[in-house]
């Protein structure tokens, strides 16, 4: 009794990998499993040039618009710059804290107000100015 | 830093820039990996209307996960895993089955291959072989894989089309290369059966 290849080895065949030896022997002699072997050999050929499927809009515009907005990085250089002058400026009180005093004491109220307010808007102008200068920075960096 | 979309950087440059903050470059990495993607989301999800959503969901879980990814597998293959693990959770959502269960399981379905004489014998006037060859094969083809399971319509795809080996499609798909093997050839076989089917009842 001729047995003809099975389905398994006609698709092994097919793909070009090595068939049992019985197999082997059979299939060049046998027309019924030579077409069958076409047929598959066929079928796999005419899957890989099917077209491939493909989305009717950009998908890389449509995930990036939806990507949430980056996290502003912990501002580590304002951090340090802030420390450092409150550093300083501690150093300076430490220091000369004693000779102070009695100058501060000298002046008027409305005159000792007026400088602390001016010092203070002069600090708050040059912090702002350095948190901008470090945003600007940031985008630059990240997407320039 | 800049990023110009022609510049050839490798998967691991691209990476780093989109984990650095750069999402300007996480576009590249969906340009890079849109085809598997594309081919696994259209395979598994028949619903077309479902199916941007999907891709998008899929992009968006990269990109969020995106910094514990240490190259254990390809990039393409990570994403591909994310996408098929996507579709599957949309399956199980809308309470569809991967694989027919009317079918005999892999193994079973491998071991009768290798036993049994062929179950497709074709008449004596019929070539299989000129009847593959019809213009129309891909329309025809095309129908075919949409009517089998989604896994079965997946690993062809990846297999025939995608070109991707047993290991990778294991990877992907989490399945053992033996099972990968079992469904792809169960699949085959009954692609062809239907085809011949199809080409049995223009004849008449």
């Amino acid at each position: 009794m001729t047995l003809h290849l099975s389905e398994y080895d006609l698709q092994l065949a097919a793909e070009g990998a090595p068939l049992p030896v019985a197999a082997a022997e059979h299939l060049p002699s046998c027309p019924r499993c030579q077409a069958q072997l076409a047929a598959y050999q066929q079928l796999f050929a005419a899957t890989a040039s099917l077209p491939p499927s493909a989305f009717d809009f950009n998908l890389a515009a449509a995930v990036l618009a939806q990507l949430p907005p980056p996290k502003p990085a912990f501002p580590w250089i304002l951090v340090l710059v802030g420390g450092l002058v409150l550093g300083m400026v501690g150093a300076f009180v430490a220091l000369f804290g004693s000779l102070l005093v009695p100058v501060l004491q000298s002046l008027s109220t409305g005159l000792g107000v007026g400088v602390a307010l001016v010092i203070g808007a002069i600090v708050a102008g040059q912090g702002l100015e350095l948190l901008a200068q470090h945003r600007r920075q940031m985008r630059q960096l990240t997407f320039s | 830093m800049s990023y110009s979309p022609t510049s050839h950087v490798t998967d691991q440059q691209l990476v780093a820039q989109v984990v650095g903050g750069n999402t300007a470059a996480f576009g590249q990495l969906v340009r890079r990996t849109e085809g598997l993607v594309t081919q696994l989301v259209f395979k598994m999800i028949r619903h077309p209307a479902d199916r941007p959503d999907v891709a998008q969901e899929v992009y968006l879980k990269v990109f969020k996960n995106l910094a514990g990814f240490k190259f254990q597998a390809k990039l393409s293959t990570w994403v591909g895993q994310i996408a098929y693990n996507t579709c599957l959770h949309y399956l199980e959502k809308k309470q569809l089955v991967l694989v027919d269960l009317a079918e005999p399981a892999p193994e079973d379905a491998a071991e009768e291959g290798r036993r049994a004489p062929p179950t497709l014998v074709a008449g004596p006037d019929y070539d299989p072989e000129a009847a593959l060859f019809d213009q129309d094969l891909a329309g025809i083809l095309g129908a075919a894989i949409e009517q089998l399971p989604p896994l079965y319509r997946t690993l062809i795809s990846l297999y025939h089309q995608q070109e991707l080996s047993y290991e990778e499609i294991g990877q992907i798909t989490s399945l053992p290369d033996g099972t990968v093997k079992n469904y792809l050839f169960r699949a085959r076989q009954v692609l062809k059966q239907r085809l011949l089917a199809t080409y049995k009842r223009n004849d008449l």
